[in-house]
C-alpha cells in the first residue's frame, strides 16, 4: 500500500515498485483511505510519505497502522536530508519502521530493499 | 471594588499574611544598624553588630511563633484594632529585649535602662500602630497586587500585539519576508536548473545525462535551504518560572512611567499620605536626636510639606501637559526639606543645628522618599482599578520588545511555512522526477528521459507558484483541515453559522491555528475525541474553543515556547489559555476575522 499525497510522486513510485515486481494493491493521497483500507486488506507493507500535507504526517499514520495490524511493515519516505534533521519526530516512529530518505528512491533497489526489511518485523 | 488601605469606617477585615514581616525585620534591622552605628554609637561596632543580629534573629522566631500560634487557634483575619493588637504584642516585648540586650552589652547602664526604654516607646508604638499593620495587610494582597499586576501585563502584550500586527510597519515586514524567501527560493531553483545544462546535451550517452542529472539532484542547495529552514522554525525558547517573572517584571518596569503618569493623573494620592510619610520616616531621628526645642521649632516644616502636597494633588487634578513633571519636581522638593531646614537652623539657628551627613539627608533620604511616593501611587487603589479597567496604553520601550517578539514569531512561521513547501512540494517532485529518470535510463527511454528533464525545468523555473493558496471560506478552511484526521481520531465541530462563510486570510491563520491544536492533541496528548467549537464572540472578534480527552494535557503555562505556541500568539495577539476540568483539557482563544 502506497500513501503519498503528490499525485506526480505517486504515481510514479508505484510505477517504479510495479516494475520491480512488486504488487501495489492500493494508492491513495488520504489517510482516511488508507487506514479504511489496511482495515479491510491487512496489506504487507505500507510505504508512506512524512509529509501528506494538512492533516495528520506520516508517522501519525504509521501509529495508527501498527495499532490496527501489529506486524505490518512500515516505510516512511521524507525528503530531508538525515534522521537528524526529523529529530525527535523519528522516535515516534512504530518500532521496527524503517525510514528513508527520497532522493535515495532514484535508486528504487534501495526502497525495495527497505520494504523486504519492513516485512521481516514481527512483534 | 475592595481596596487595599480601605476607610476604617468600613470595619474592614485582613488575611493575617506575615510573609512580608519578615524581609521587613531584615530591612529594619539594617536600618537601625546604620543609625547606631555611624550616628549613635560609632564606637562600640563590634557590640551593635551583635545586638543586631541578636535581636533580629529574636524577632524572627517571635513572628514565625506568633503566626503559628494564630493559625493553630484558627485567627485568620483581624481588623485594624486587631492588626494593632499583634503589632503591640511583637513590638513591645522587642523592645524589652533591646533594651535587655543594650544593657548587657555595656552601651547603656544599668541607671540609663528606664530613661532608653521611654525614648524607645514611641518609635516602638509608630512600629506596633503603623509599620507591623502596613506590612501584613500588604503582605494579604500581595497575590491580589500580583495577580493584577500580571493580568495587566498579559492586556499590555495583548494591546501591544495588535497595535503592532495592525500596523504599516509589520504588513511592509509581512511583503518583505514573503519577497525574501521568494527570491531565496528562485536563486537556489536557478542555480539547478542551470546546473541541469550540462545533462541537456544529446550528444552525451542517456547515462552520461542521467548520472550529470542525479548528481546536481542529490546535491542541490533546495535541501539545505528546507532544512535551514525548518531548523529555524523549531527553534524553542525554555523559560523556567523564574525567568518567566523576570520577564513579566521587565516588561511591566518598561511600562512603570507610563502607568504611573496614568494612575498619579486619574487618582492622585492625597497630601496628607505625604505628610503622613515624610513624619513617619523623620520621627525615629527626632526621638534620637533632637530636643523638645528643637522638635518644636522643626514642625513647621511638616505644614511647609502638607503644602506643597496639596499643591502636588492640586496640579495632578488640574492635568496639563507639564504636570508629570511638575509634580515629580515638587516631590523631590518635600524630600529636600528636611535638608533645607537642616540649612536653615545652621544659618539662623546654628545652636540647634544638628548636622546629618550630607549623602543621606541630601541624597539617600530624598531619593528614597521619591520612590516610595511613586511606589505608593502604584499600588494604591486607584492604580489596581485602571488595571483592571484596561484603560492603559502601552509605552514605546514595550512595543518595541513586544514588536520584537513578534516580528520573530512570523519569520520562524513563515521559515515553517517555506520549510513545508520546499519539502512537500519541490523536493517529493525532484525525488520522484529522479527516479523516473532512473527508470528512463534503465529501459534506454530517450524520450522519457527528455520528458523528465523538461518536467524537472518546469518545477524549477517557477518553484514560488504553489506556495500561496486563495482563501477559503471558513466553513471549507475548517473542512479542509479536520477531514485527513478521518479514521484517526474522532472530531466533533460546532461553527456559528453566520461565520460559515466569512472568508479571508484570517480565516487561513484560523485553520493553521486548529490543525497546530489538535495536530499537537492527538500526537504529545494522544487524545482520542476532539470537540471544537467556533463561536462570535465579540465582533470582529471569534473565540475557538477546543476540548479534548488527552491522557497527557497540556500544562497550564507552557515551560518551552515553541513554534506551536508562537503561531497562537501571532494569530491571537497572545489571548488563548489553556484549561483542566476533570479529564478534559480545554484551549480557548480569541482572535479578529477580520483581515488585517
Amino acid at each position: 500500500m502506497l500513501v503519498e499525497d503528490d499525485e506526480f510522486t505517486r504515481s510514479t513510485v508505484k510505477s517504479a515498485l510495479q516494475g520491480q515486481g512488486l504488487n501495489v494493491i492500493y494508492d491513495t493521497a488520504l489517510v482516511k483511505d488508507g487506514i479504511e483500507f489496511a482495515k479491510q486488506n491487512r496489506p504487507d507493507v505500507a510505504v508512506l510519505d512524512y509529509n501528506l500535507g494538512k492533516g495528520p504526517n506520516g508517522i501519525d499514520l504509521a501509529n495508527q497502522l501498527r495499532k490496527m495490524q501489529p506486524e505490518i511493515g512500515i516505510v516512511l519516505l521524507t525528503a530531508f536530508l538525515n534522521p537528524s534533521e526529523l529529530d525527535t519526530k523519528i522516535s515516534q516512529l512504530p518500532a521496527g519502521s524503517r525510514y528513508l530518505v527520497k532522493h535515495s528512491v532514484s535508486n528504487i533497489k534501495v526502497l525495495v530493499k527497505e520494504i523486504f526489511e519492513s516485512s521481516k518485523y514481527s512483534i | 471594588m475592595r481596596t487595599i488601605f480601605p476607610s476604617i469606617k468600613s470595619k474592614p477585615v485582613f488575611n493575617l499574611d506575615f510573609s512580608l514581616a519578615y524581609a521587613g525585620i531584615i530591612f529594619l534591622g539594617f536600618s537601625i544598624a546604620g543609625t547606631e552605628l555611624f550616628q549613635l554609637y560609632p564606637e562600640n561596632k563590634a557590640e551593635i553588630i551583635e545586638i543586631r543580629l541578636i535581636h533580629t534573629f529574636y524577632l524572627l522566631i517571635i513572628v514565625s511563633l506568633t503566626q503559628v500560634f494564630l493559625r493553630k487557634i484558627h485567627i485568620n483575619n483581624v481588623g485594624y484594632a486587631g492588626l494593632a493588637l499583634i503589632g503591640l504584642w511583637l513590638a513591645i516585648p522587642s523592645l524589652l529585649v533591646r533594651v535587655f540586650l543594650m544593657e548587657s552589652f555595656g552601651l547603656i547602664s544599668n541607671s540609663q535602662v528606664a530613661s532608653y526604654f521611654v525614648e524607645q516607646l514611641s518609635i516602638v508604638l509608630l512600629q506596633a500602630f503603623f509599620w507591623i499593620p502596613v506590612v501584613i495587610i500588604l503582605g494579604g494582597q500581595r497575590s491580589r497586587i500580583f495577580e493584577a499586576f500580571k493580568d495587566y501585563e498579559k492586556r499590555l502584550v495583548i494591546t501591544a500585539r495588535r497595535n503592532i500586527t495592525q500596523s504599516t510597519e509589520f504588513n511592509e515586514l509581512k511583503k518583505q519576508v514573503d519577497q525574501d524567501y521568494k527570491d531565496e527560493l528562485n536563486m537556489h531553483a536557478q542555480l539547478l536548473l542551470n546546473s541541469f545544462t550540462f545533462g541537456d546535451n544529446s550528444n552525451l550517452s542517456l547515462g552520461d545525462r542521467n548520472e550529470i542529472i542525479q548528481k546536481y539532484l542529490k546535491t542541490n542547495t533546495l535541501r539545505d535551504l528546507s532544512s535551514t529552514l525548518n531548523q529555524k522554525s523549531e527553534t524553542v525558547s525554555i523559560h523556567s518560572k523564574f525567568e518567566q517573572d523576570m520577564h513579566s517584571l521587565s516588561l511591566i518596569s518598561k511600562q512603570f512611567n507610563i502607568l504611573y503618569n496614568y494612575v498619579a493623573r486619574k487618582t492622585p494620592i492625597e497630601a496628607w499620605v505625604y505628610t503622613l510619610l515624610s513624619f513617619v520616616l523623620i520621627y525615629p531621628n527626632y526621638v534620637h536626636f533632637f530636643t523638645t526645642k528643637q522638635i518644636l521649632l522643626s514642625l513647621p516644616a511638616f505644614l511647609v510639606i502638607h503644602l506643597v502636597a496639596l499643591q502636588i494633588n492640586r496640579v495632578l487634578r488640574g492635568g496639563g501637559k507639564f504636570a508629570i513633571l511638575q509634580t515629580n519636581l515638587l516631590t523631590l522638593l518635600i524630600g529636600f526639606i528636611p535638608f533645607i531646614e537642616m540649612l536653615m537652623f545652621m544659618l539662623f539657628l546654628p545652636n540647634e543645628a544638628i548636622e546629618f551627613p550630607i549623602v543621606v539627608i541630601a541624597i539617600f533620604y530624598p531619593l528614597g522618599f521619591f520612590v516610595y511616593i511613586r511606589f505608593i501611587q502604584i499600588i494604591q487603589p486607584g492604580a489596581i482599578g485602571a488595571i483592571t479597567n484596561d484603560e492603559i496604553y502601552t509605552s514605546q520601550s514595550l512595543n518595541a520588545a513586544v514588536s520584537k517578539i513578534v516580528k520573530d514569531e512570523f519569520k520562524q512561521s513563515m521559515s515553517h511555512q517555506w520549510a513545508i513547501y520546499i519539502h512537500g512540494k519541490i523536493l517529493t517532485r525532484l525525488a520522484a522526477t529522479s527516479l523516473k529518470l532512473q527508470q528512463a535510463v534503465d529501459k534506454n527511454d530517450g524520450e522519457n528521459l527528455q520528458a523528465g528533464l523538461n518536467s524537472l525545468k518546469v518545477i524549477l523555473d517557477n518553484p514560488t507558484k504553489d506556495f500561496a493558496q486563495d482563501p477559503m471560506n471558513l466553513k471549507a478552511e475548517i473542512a479542509s483541515r479536520l477531514d485527513p484526521w478521518e479514521g484517526l481520531i474522532t472530531i466533533n465541530v460546532v461553527i456559528d453559522p453566520a461565520l460559515e462563510m466569512v472568508s479571508n486570510d484570517r480565516v487561513k491563520d484560523l485553520g493553521e491555528v486548529i490543525e497546530e491544536i489538535v495536530s499537537n492533541s492527538v500526537r504529545h496528548g494522544g487524545s482520542q475525541n476532539i470537540l471544537i467549537k467556533i463561536t462570535s464572540f465579540d465582533h470582529p472578534d471569534v473565540q475557538l474553543m477546543i476540548e479534548d480527552d488527552a491522557v497527557n494535557p497540556l500544562p497550564l503555562v507552557p515551560a518551552r515556547i515553541g513554534l506551536g505556541t508562537k503561531i497562537l500568539n501571532l494569530v491571537s495577539d497572545g489571548r488563548w489559555s489553556i484549561s483542566h476540568l476533570g479529564a478534559k483539557t480545554t484551549v480557548k482563544l480569541t482572535m479578529s476575522l477580520l483581515d488585517r
